[in-house]
């Protein structure tokens, strides 16, 4: 029993991870109808720039505040990258074909992950601890750390967060009015790429945060440690149905959990593949996902 | 109020405008009335900025507005009714009309206002708007569009697809918002009824306007009667 709940938490605190990346992709895809393959990138880049931070301020200690100012210069530096891609690779191509769009986003991905080797180099860099890990609770076999806590309580309250953003406020209503007709959001007087860039900017601020939680978590850097996180977020969100936020946060919290009880159950050499199973059966009975509709029309 | 000058538009290599001039004065009602493809959406989406003109301009209170871009428009006062109503599926009728007065700060009075016009609105306010039936969704797209604080109204074939009781209720109120001191610039392929809600109206054919008067001439006029009016 002990151990279940071990996994259960373990599988949380990495399916929040999920489903922050997750988010993103479903966000971008909600509102471009695209998939953003840079978007692992901004992951990993966001890593990077909470390592260089957490490094000039190591001889602050480990204090709330370091910790804080990790993930915020993270997020921003995130944002700014997200921004910037969006304004020099996608706009340019708003009105063509969504291929074109696509395949752009793979050569952003792959210019992204080639420059930061060019400038950090390949080796994997050890992310400065800059929260010492404690057991809160400890039981025989199970053991709660507070990383794991502020993990999975981060995860949750960003979440939250968004979902009041985009269901509440009237900027969210934009962003959706946005996601179904750009010429009849520019109608209302809505600056749809405005709109979409501040989109963008949200999503990739979440892969920032995701991306000092992962830090925090498993500390090691490298240009290429976006590739496989990025392409479980990508199955979460294609899992949960692309376009829905409540199928990205479903879908990385089952990933991260379907993985913590592979490793422990059946074997860790499958955790990936487990990932995938789950991809490939959900598409077979439902193609749209959880939570994704077939939109429709009416004329 | 608006005026367009040697108007010259089109999508890709074919043309669809050729030098269209067309004025609206201050409180007036004018109707664009043609047959399918005379142009008639495209002046509006040329007023409107979605398609730019490649030559001519668009003067709206005297200044040039044919350089901004759409949502710039809906900020100086002008408000556009698409075609086919173009209503949010994805969003609430409630939530569809809080993007209407996107660039407004509003106020409950404002929501009072249109579910004054269009009981109907309050009901289903929480619903989906994709749930509308057509002649709903029209009344949301009015209402949409009167949340900007518009001094001018561009409706594009309110009339379109719904019953002819409907379309009775949907012009009458077209009639209640140009008396309470909009300007309604109206496209519709329903000519009868566009005639006599409107003091001036232009007869467009490909791209270019055939005839232009009172309303009442043109009523009168056999050419028009036979053409557009089916008589």
């Amino acid at each position: 029993m002990q151990a279940f709940i071990q996994n259960l938490i373990n599988g949380l605190a990495l399916g929040g991870v999920y489903a922050l990346v997750a988010l993103g992709y479903t966000m971008v895809y909600g509102i471009l109808q695209f998939i953003n393959f840079a978007h692992s990138e901004i992951f990993m880049l966001g890593a990077f720039a909470g390592l260089f931070v957490a490094v000039a301020l190591q001889d602050v200690g480990s204090t709330p505040v370091v910790v804080t100012a990790v993930v915020f210069a993270s997020m921003a530096a995130c944002m700014a990258v997200g921004a910037l891609v969006e304004r020099l690779a996608y706009r340019p191509l708003r009105s063509a074909p969504r291929l074109n769009v696509l395949i752009t986003a793979v050569g952003v991905s792959l210019l992204l992950q080639n420059a930061a080797q060019i400038l950090w180099g390949a080796t994997p860099r050890v992310f400065p601890t800059i929260l010492e890990t404690q057991p809160l609770w400890q039981g025989t076999e199970l053991v709660l750390t507070n990383v794991q806590l502020i993990v999975i309580v981060v995860s949750a309250v960003l979440v939250f967060g968004l979902s009041i953003l985009v269901n509440r406020t009237k900027l969210g209503m934009a962003m959706r009015a946005v996601s179904f007709d750009f010429d009849v959001s520019s109608l209302m007087g809505i600056p749809t790429d405005r709109i979409i860039v501040f989109t963008f900017m949200i999503g990739c601020s979440l892969a920032g945060c995701a991306s000092i939680l992962y830090g925090i978590s498993y500390p090691k850097i490298e240009p290429m440690m976006g590739v496989v996180i990025g392409m479980k977020a990508f199955v979460a969100a294609v899992f949960g149905g692309i376009g829905s936020l409540t199928g990205a946060a479903v879908g990385g919290l089952v990933l991260g959990l379907s993985e913590s009880f592979t490793i422990y159950y059946v074997s860790s050499t499958f955790r990936d593949a487990i990932a995938f199973a789950i991809l490939i059966l959900v598409l077979l009975l439902r193609p749209s996902g959880l939570f994704g509709v077939v939109r429709k029309e009416k004329v | 109020m608006l005026r367009l000058e040697g108007i010259e538009a089109g999508y890709g290599r074919c043309a669809v405008l050729r030098g269209l001039n067309l004025e609206v004065g201050k409180g007036e009602t004018v109707a664009l009335v043609g047959a399918n493809g005379a142009g008639k959406t495209t002046v509006l989406r040329t007023i409107s900025a979605l398609i730019r003109p490649r030559a001519g301009r668009v003067l709206f209170d005297g200044k040039d507005i044919s350089h901004l871009k759409p949502h710039e428009i809906v900020c100086r006062g002008l408000s556009h009714v698409p075609e086919r109503r173009g209503i949010f599926a994805n969003l609430t009728v409630y939530e569809n009309l809080v993007v209407g007065g996107y660039t407004q700060r509003l106020t409950s009075k404002d929501f009072e206002e249109v579910y004054t016009l269009f009981p109907v609105l309050r009901e289903r306010a929480k619903q989906s708007a994709g749930t509308l039936s057509g002649g709903e969704q029209q009344m949301l797209a009015i209402s949409r569009a009167l949340l900007s604080r518009p001094k001018l109204l561009l409706l594009d074939e309110p009339s379109l697809g719904l019953a002819p009781l409907v379309t009775k209720k949907i012009f009458e109120t077209i009639q209640r918002i140009s008396s309470q001191g909009t300007t309604v610039l109206l496209v519709e392929q329903n000519a009868h009824a566009a005639l006599k809600i409107s003091q001036r109206a232009y007869v467009l054919e490909v791209g270019e306007v055939r005839f232009a008067g009172s309303s009442k001439e043109l009523q009168a006029n056999d050419e028009i009667r036979r053409a557009y009016l089916g008589e």
